[in-house]
């Protein structure tokens, strides 16, 4: 039986580091080019946000449309939002996160994987137990230290 | 507390369409400061007036440019009752929807498998065909006519984000 590979819901910072091809995206790639991109609402905005040609718009609507999207907000994001939002809290990271929570409350909500290249959107996300991938280095310190953090005070 | 001293919320909001999670009443559980995202997440501000009632207690809880907060008390973990009243730009009440406030109830958390489920099957409504990262890379670099639309791009997104991002 094939293993299905999860979806990874992508952070806005890892497409933009793919559309500049820069080395970053280039290794972003290596770890998440064989799995299928989802794309969140939040995300969704924010890729629209930042067109302006006519042209240009037209193609990328095509291509977020062709995208598997996580499904639109309803009530159940909200448990996975406390969740994010006290994990995040927990953590010393409340005003560092922000507005992330609800993106990576989503990925956790439809059991997605989650590519970041936000340091303390990737702690939240690895410490609520997601799949994370990412570049940065020292993550695995900071997950280790995250970890003993929450052990101390869970979310 | 009165009106003039109600504290400034200054995030700016993401407002979600309202009209694509239609206009049904919600009954939910909800953690007081996950509020405001949740009401910017399902109505269309401009035409929302929340009411904020704890029994006898009134008290503005937060003034946003947007609602009126007729009443309201500290919810820091309490239950509460919380009114959102849906109106047409003539004031006429179109909708009213009661939310309970308390904490996070695990009995809520569905099933992840059911979830999954329902994430497979909202795509596959939508028509949506496998993708890769890699394709989904190669189109978006495609997008683009050249090299310095690409980099424009890139640096619009790279505006949206805090200073805490890694930088490339």
């Amino acid at each position: 039986m094939p293993i299905e590979l999860p979806s990874v819901s992508y952070d806005t910072n890892v497409v933009s580091s793919i559309a500049a091809g820069s080395s970053t995206g280039a290794a972003y790639l290596e770890l998440i080019g064989p799995h299928q991109p989802a794309l969140s609402y939040f995300v969704r905005g924010e890729l629209r946000a930042g067109r302006r040609n006519r042209a240009r718009e037209a193609r990328l609507e095509r291509l977020i449309q062709d995208a598997e999207w996580l499904p639109d907000p309803g009530e159940d994001l909200l448990q996975h939002y406390a969740r994010a939002n006290r994990t995040a809290h927990a953590l010393g990271l409340s005003r560092g996160v922000g507005e992330d929570l609800w993106m990576i409350a989503q990925t956790e909500q439809y059991a997605a994987a989650f590519t970041s290249h936000d340091r303390n959107a990737a702690r939240v996300a690895k410490a609520m137990g997601l799949i994370v991938y990412t570049t940065l280095p020292d993550i695995e310190a900071d997950y280790a230290e995250d970890r003993a953090r929450l052990a101390r005070r869970p979310p | 507390m009165t009106t003039e001293e109600q504290p400034e919320i200054p995030t700016p909001v993401r407002v979600w369409d309202a009209a694509r999670n239609g206009a049904e009443p919600h009954r939910c559980t909800i953690r007081s400061r996950v509020l405001y995202g949740y009401l910017t997440l399902l109505y269309d501000p401009s035409n929302l007036r929340v009411c904020l009632r704890t029994g006898d207690q009134q008290e503005y809880l937060m003034r946003l440019p947007w609602l009126k907060l007729t009443d309201a008390r500290e919810l820091d973990g309490e239950a509460a009752a919380v009114h959102f009243d849906e109106t047409t730009l003539d004031g006429e009440v179109v909708d009213q929807t009661v939310f309970a406030l308390m904490d996070a109830d695990p009995a809520l958390v569905r099933d992840p498998a059911e979830v999954r489920r329902e994430f497979n099957e909202f795509n596959a409504k939508r028509g949506v065909k496998s993708m890769t990262g890699y394709e989904f890379a190669e189109r978006l670099r495609a997008v683009f006519d050249t090299d310095e639309e690409r980099q424009a791009y890139a640096d619009q997104l790279n505006e949206l984000f805090p200073a805490n991002r890694d930088a490339d």
